[in-house]
Parts: C-alpha cells; structure tokens; sequence
C-alpha cells in the first residue's frame, strides 16, 4: 500500500514517491539527527530567523521518506511539536525538497495546492515560506521554513535571509555528521 | 499481501491508523526488488512469524521497534517516520476523543 504515490496540484502532479531515493536517505541517515547540542544550535537559528522575518513560527525540518522530521524549531506548539513532525503528504516542506528551490505559499487557505491541507483546515497554517537544506554532497535533506496562522506576503529580500540561514544549518550539521 | 486489513482513521484529517502493510510499502519504495528479504529480517527481529499474516494494528508497533534498530541507517530512518506517522495518528484521535468526537 502506497499511501501517497501521486498528488495532483494546480502545478502539475507531485511525485512524493522521490523522497524514497535511496541517496539522499543515505545522505541524511549520515548525520545525527538527534544530538541534542545540534538540536539546540538550530533552535537559535529557527528563533533568529522568525525574529528577522517577523514570523510567529521558524523551523528546521528532515524530509524523511514518509514523514517529515522537526529538528529545530521556534514558537511551535501542539502535536506538532509533540509528534516532531509531520505525515509527508501534509508537509509544505516535501514540496521544497521535491523541487529542490523555494517554496512559498501566502495564504494557504486561497491556494489551489494547499487549501485542503489539514494543517492549513484544522491547525491554521496559512503562509509558508520555506528554502531548500542542501548537503555538501549536493542531496536536498530538507528545508528551512518560516510560518505564520496570518497571511503574508514575502519578499526576496526575506527569502534571502532564509537561504542565508539554510548556508549556516547545513554548516552546522556538517559538525554532527556521522559519516563523511 | 501479508497482512490484516487496517482499521480506524482520523476523518477530519483524512488520516488513516498506520499498518504493516504501510511499513513494508515504505521499504519496497526504497529498495525495491532488496525490500522482501529486508522484510523477512524486520519481522524476525521483531519476534514476529516470518510468513504468517499480520495483525496490523497489534503488531506495528513492534514492526516500528525493529526498524528504528536496525543496522542499516537508512532502515533506522524509514522507523523514525513510521514513528511520526503512528504518533500523528495517536495524538489526533486522543484530541478528537477529548473534544467529544465520535469513533
């Protein structure tokens, strides 16, 4: 049983069935991802960006095959922050690993991809911008993203800052890695 | 297939009780034609009948357990979102159990 084989959106079908690469998984299963010195390093990060971004919710996300794993986080709350994560096919941030670029979502409730998203009906996630975490090794890991239960408009400037942050959690997971 | 259907969901989510059946699709997404053997050594670890049927639900956390030990990284990971997904689905009927909804 392939609980998500394909989901069709406003801007073509998504394969959430890539997240399954055997290289990438192996590129993140490289580093430890439950340090709990990492996870507080990018804790700060996550509070430092929304704080610039003026964002109520900063996270650091791990795109995993199935489901998408928070390893730092700021002003997340609920079962969210209960579960660590999130099922893949609700996680705005597969989208950004997918693509492999940004992904922004301003009001998620008029959006044609996400409307019908439960995080968006039943726990009010309505703007989403999130970037891209790549690897030295060139695999996407997945994303660094901003959220807010308002609707916002981004702008480059902002995203901006996001990738900066991206450039340093990579830096600062290069520090916990594993494996070379 | 191996295993008992799967019941219960969270309607308002549109999310379904994980099972073994979704476990073991997870691993035949990643390796393929490899996931069969895989499988066999995830249901011996787990103490579990190699080639009988599974209960799905009785049996999924201990599937979940042996994946999250496994020797191969990559395994280790595909349980830690089979992880999420049991707890998501956990979480969400004990809120829907507290505000009054009905099973």
């Amino acid at each position: 049983m392939n609980p998500f084989p394909f989901t069709t959106t406003a801007e073509g079908p998504v394969d959430l069935g890539a997240l399954s690469t055997i290289d990438r998984l192996r590129e993140i299963a490289a580093y430890n991802l439950f340090d709990h010195d990492l996870r507080t390093e990018l804790d700060v990060i996550c509070q430092h960006t929304a704080d610039r971004l003026s964002q109520p919710i900063g996270l650091v996300t791990i795109v995993l095959d199935s489901a998408q794993l928070v390893i730092g986080r700021s002003g997340l709350a609920g079962w969210i922050a209960a579960t660590e994560g999130t099922p893949a096919e609700w996680a705005f941030c597969a989208r950004a690993v997918i693509a492999d670029q940004p992904y922004v979502v301003p009001d998620a409730t008029k959006d044609a991809v996400q409307a019908h998203n439960p995080l968006v009906v039943m726990d009010g996630v309505t703007a989403y911008a999130g970037v891209p975490l790549r690897s030295h090794n060139g695999q996407v890991l997945g994303a660094h993203c901003v959220l807010n239960d308002k609707p916002q408009e981004f702008t480059a400037e902002q995203l901006g800052i996001l990738e900066e942050a991206a450039t340093e959690i990579v830096e600062v997971m290069d520090r916990y890695r594993r494996v070379a | 297939m191996t295993t008992t259907a799967e019941t219960g969901s969270v309607p308002a989510y549109g999310f379904h009780r994980p099972g073994t059946s979704e476990a073991r699709a997870s691993l035949e997404r990643i390796y393929g034609s490899d996931a069969a053997a895989k499988w066999t050594e995830l249901r011996r670890t787990a103490g579990l009948d190699t080639s009988g049927p599974l209960d799905a639900d009785a049996e999924f956390g201990r599937i979940v357990e042996a994946f999250l030990k496994n020797a191969d990284p990559v395994v280790s990971l595909c349980g830690q979102a089979l992880k999420i997904r049991q707890a998501t689905y956990r979480h969400l009927s004990e809120a829907r159990a507290h505000i009054g909804g009905v099973s």
